[in-house]
C-alpha cells in the first residue's frame, strides 16, 4: 500500500485541531455548534462533549481531528490541510449541525457538488458558503481525494471511534452501509496551499471577479456623451488620452523588468529591504547534555537578565542608593560560588572553559557596578517613591525563576 | 516630574533593559518575550494617553512624552525571531515553570505608589434645571 509524506509545511493552516498519525487515511471534522455571530472557537471554551469527540478520533488513529464552525474560512482551512496530506482519503463529519452557519451541509455539498464560477458552494443551505481564498486546484483535489463518511448529528464517541478504525482497515470493513478500507495515498503529490494564497498571487484574477458594471462604465464615455456617441476628433482625443495612460503604465512595468534583469542583485536587495524584515541571527546554544551542565546553563541565562537590569538601575537613582550595591554584592557572591561548583563539576574541560568564560564576563560586568552599601537608601532620603517595592532586589530575584535542576548544595 | 509618570518611566526603563538582556538568549525565539514586548508597548501607549489627558504643565508633559516615545522605540526594536514559539514546549527552556520575560515584566509590580494616574482634565458644565418644566437653563452670571 502506497503511503507518502505530507507536504513540508503540513498542516499548512492553523486551527482547532489535533494532529495524529500523518499516514492515517482519515480526518475527522466535529461540528462545533455555537450560536451564529459568536467569537471564533479559539477564544471560547469548547464544550466537553465536542472535545471528547476530537480526542477520541485522534486517539483511535485519525490523521487530523478538529472542530468546524464556519461555512467559509473553516471549510477552506480543512481543504488546505487535507490536500497537504495525500494519505487522507476519508473525511468523517460528525456532531450537531452548526445553527446559523449550516457548515455541515456546506461541507457535504462541497464534496458532492463543488463550487460554481462565483466560488459559492453549490446546493449549500449556509448563509455565506463562499470559498474565496483557496486555489481552485486545491478544491478540485479535495473533492477527488476524499470520501465523506457522513455521521452528522452523531455524538456517540464509540461510533466515531468505530468509523475511524474502519477507515484504516486493510480489508473492506462494513460500517453503517458503507464498505471502508484504507486505499493508500492519493495518486498525486500533496498540495501546499494557504488561505493567504491570493495575497501572494494577486495576479490570479478569475473572470467572475472582474466587475462587469465597472467595465461598462469605462466603455461608456467612448461610446456615449450625454446620450450621444462620440464622433470624429472628440472620439480620437478620448482614445488617445486613454492609450497614453496605458502606455505610461506599461512603460513603468517595463522599466522595472529591465532593472530587475540588468541588476538582479540590486533589485533583489532593494526588494528585500522593502518587504522583508531583516532576520536576526537566532541564538544557538548547544543543548546541555547532562543535568549538571543544564544547571550552569540555566544560571547563566538568569544572570544575563539580572545584569542587564542592574546596568539600567545604575543609570537611575539606584546608583546612589544602598540596595543596588547590596544586590550587586549578593550576585557576585553567588557567581563566585557558581564558579567553585563549576570547578568541582564533572563536566568536560572544554565545556567548563566555555561556561567559566561567560561567568568571568559577568563577574567583570558586576565589578563595574556600585558596591558601596554605606550610601543612603533612596526611599529614606525621599528620592525613590515607588512604594514598598525595590527594583534592585526584585531584579536579583529573577534568578529565583530558575528552579530546575534543583539548587546545588554548594551554591 | 510628576511622581506617577516618573515611577512608571523608571519601571519601564529597567523592564526594557532586562528584556533586552534576555533577548540575547533563547528567549529571542520565545512567545513569552513576544508577549512581554506587546504588554510593554501597550503599557507605554496607555501611559502616553494618561499623559495627554493629565493636567501637568505642558513643558513637563513634553519631557515625559519624549521618554515614552524613546521607550516605545526600544520596545519595538527588541530582538525577536520572526516566528516565535514557547521554548518550554520546544524543550529548549528547562528552567522550571518560571519564565524570564514574564518575570522581567513583573518588575513593574514593584511600583505600588501612586496607585492611580494623575487626575485627568474633566470639564463639567453646570446647569440649572427648571423646577416647573425640567428645561435646562444656563447659570446666571453675577456681575
Amino acid at each position: 500500500m502506497l503511503k507518502v509524506s505530507p507536504v513540508a509545511d503540513y498542516p499548512t493552516e492553523a486551527g482547532c485541531f489535533l494532529r495524529g498519525n500523518d499516514y492515517s487515511p482519515v480526518a475527522v471534522v466535529v461540528l462545533l455548534n455555537a450560536p451564529y455571530g459568536t467569537l471564533p472557537p479559539e477564544v471560547q471554551s469548547i464544550p466537553p462533549e465536542i472535545e471528547k469527540l476530537v480526542r477520541v478520533a485522534i486517539e483511535t488513529g485519525a490523521a487530523l481531528s478538529g472542530t468546524l464552525q464556519t461555512e467559509n474560512i473553516g471549510i477552506e482551512k480543512i481543504v488546505c490541510n487535507v490536500v497537504g496530506n495525500p494519505n487522507i482519503r476519508y473525511l468523517i463529519l460528525c456532531g450537531k449541525e452548526v445553527s446559523g452557519h449550516n457548515s455541515g451541509t456546506a461541507l457535504k455539498a462541497l464534496i458532492k457538488e463543488g463550487i460554481n464560477d462565483k466560488r459559492t458552494i453549490v446546493g449549500s443551505q449556509a448563509v455565506t458558503p463562499y470559498l474565496f481564498n483557496t486555489p481552485l486546484g486545491a478544491i478540485k483535489r479535495f473533492r477527488g481525494q476524499t470520501t465523506l463518511v457522513d455521521l452528522t448529528e452523531e455524538m456517540n464517541s464509540e461510533i466515531i471511534a468505530k468509523a475511524v478504525w474502519s477507515c484504516y482497515q486493510e480489508n473492506p470493513t462494513p460500517f453503517q452501509g458503507l464498505s471502508l478500507c484504507d486505499p493508500g495515498a492519493f495518486v498525486e503529490t500533496g498540495l501546499s496551499c494557504r488561505l493567504t494564497w491570493k495575497v501572494k498571487h494577486p495576479e490570479e484574477i478569475e473572470s467572475w471577479e472582474i466587475d462587469g458594471e465597472f467595465l461598462k462604465k469605462i466603455k461608456e464615455p467612448l461610446e456615449k456623451k450625454v446620450g450621444e456617441p462620440m464622433k470624429g476628433n472628440e472620439r480620437i482625443v478620448s482614445l488617445t488620452k486613454r492609450l497614453l495612460k496605458v502606455t505610461e503604465e506599461l512603460a513603468g512595468i517595463a522599466r522595472l523588468c529591465i532593472e530587475e534583469l540588468e541588476r538582479p542583485e540590486e533589485a533583489l536587495r532593494e526588494k528585500s529591504l522593502e518587504e522583508v524584515k531583516p532576520q536576526l541571527p537566532i541564538p544557538i546554544r548547544e543543548e546541555p547534555l547532562t543535568e549538571e551542565e543544564l544547571y550552569f546553563v540555566n544560571q547563566l541565562r538568569g544572570y544575563r537578565g539580572v545584569l542587564a537590569a542592574f546596568k539600567a538601575l545604575d543609570r537611575d537613582i539606584c546608583h546612589d542608593g544602598c540596595s543596588l550595591p547590596a544586590a550587586v554584592i549578593s550576585a557576585s557572591k553567588r557567581l563566585k560560588n557558581l564558579k567553585v561548583s563549576l570547578d568541582k563539576s564533572f563536566l568536560p574541560d572544554k565545556k567548563k572553559e566555555k561556561i567559566r568564560k561567560e561567568l568571568e564576563e559577568f563577574e567583570e560586568a558586576l565589578q563595574g557596578l556600585p558596591q558601596d552599601t554605606s550610601q543612603p537608601c533612596q526611599k529614606t532620603v525621599g528620592n525613590c517613591t515607588i512604594g514598598s517595592g525595590c527594583f534592585a532586589n526584585a531584579s536579583l530575584d529573577l534568578l529565583k525563576l530558575v528552579t530546575e535542576p534543583a539548587l546545588r548544595s554548594n551554591v | 516630574m510628576n511622581t506617577y509618570f516618573k515611577n512608571q518611566l523608571r519601571g519601564y526603563d529597567v523592564v526594557l533593559a532586562t528584556l533586552g538582556g534576555f533577548s540575547e538568549d533563547i528567549c529571542r525565539n520565545c512567545i513569552g518575550l513576544s508577549g512581554a514586548q506587546t504588554k510593554v508597548i501597550k503599557g507605554l501607549k496607555k501611559l502616553r494617553m494618561d499623559l495627554e489627558g493629565s493636567l501637568i504643565p505642558e513643558m513637563e508633559k513634553e519631557k515625559i512624552l519624549i521618554r515614552v516615545e524613546s521607550f516605545l522605540k526600544v520596545a519595538e526594536g527588541l530582538k525577536l525571531a520572526e516566528e516565535v514559539s514557547c521554548q518550554k514546549t520546544s524543550s529548549l527552556c528547562k528552567i522550571g515553570p518560571g519564565c524570564f520575560p514574564l518575570g522581567a515584566l513583573e518588575l513593574m509590580n514593584q511600583i505600588t505608589e501612586p496607585t492611580t494616574s494623575p487626575e485627568k482634565e474633566v470639564r463639567k458644565m453646570a446647569k440649572l434645571i427648571c423646577e416647573v418644566c425640567g428645561a435646562e437653563e444656563p447659570i446666571p452670571v453675577v456681575h
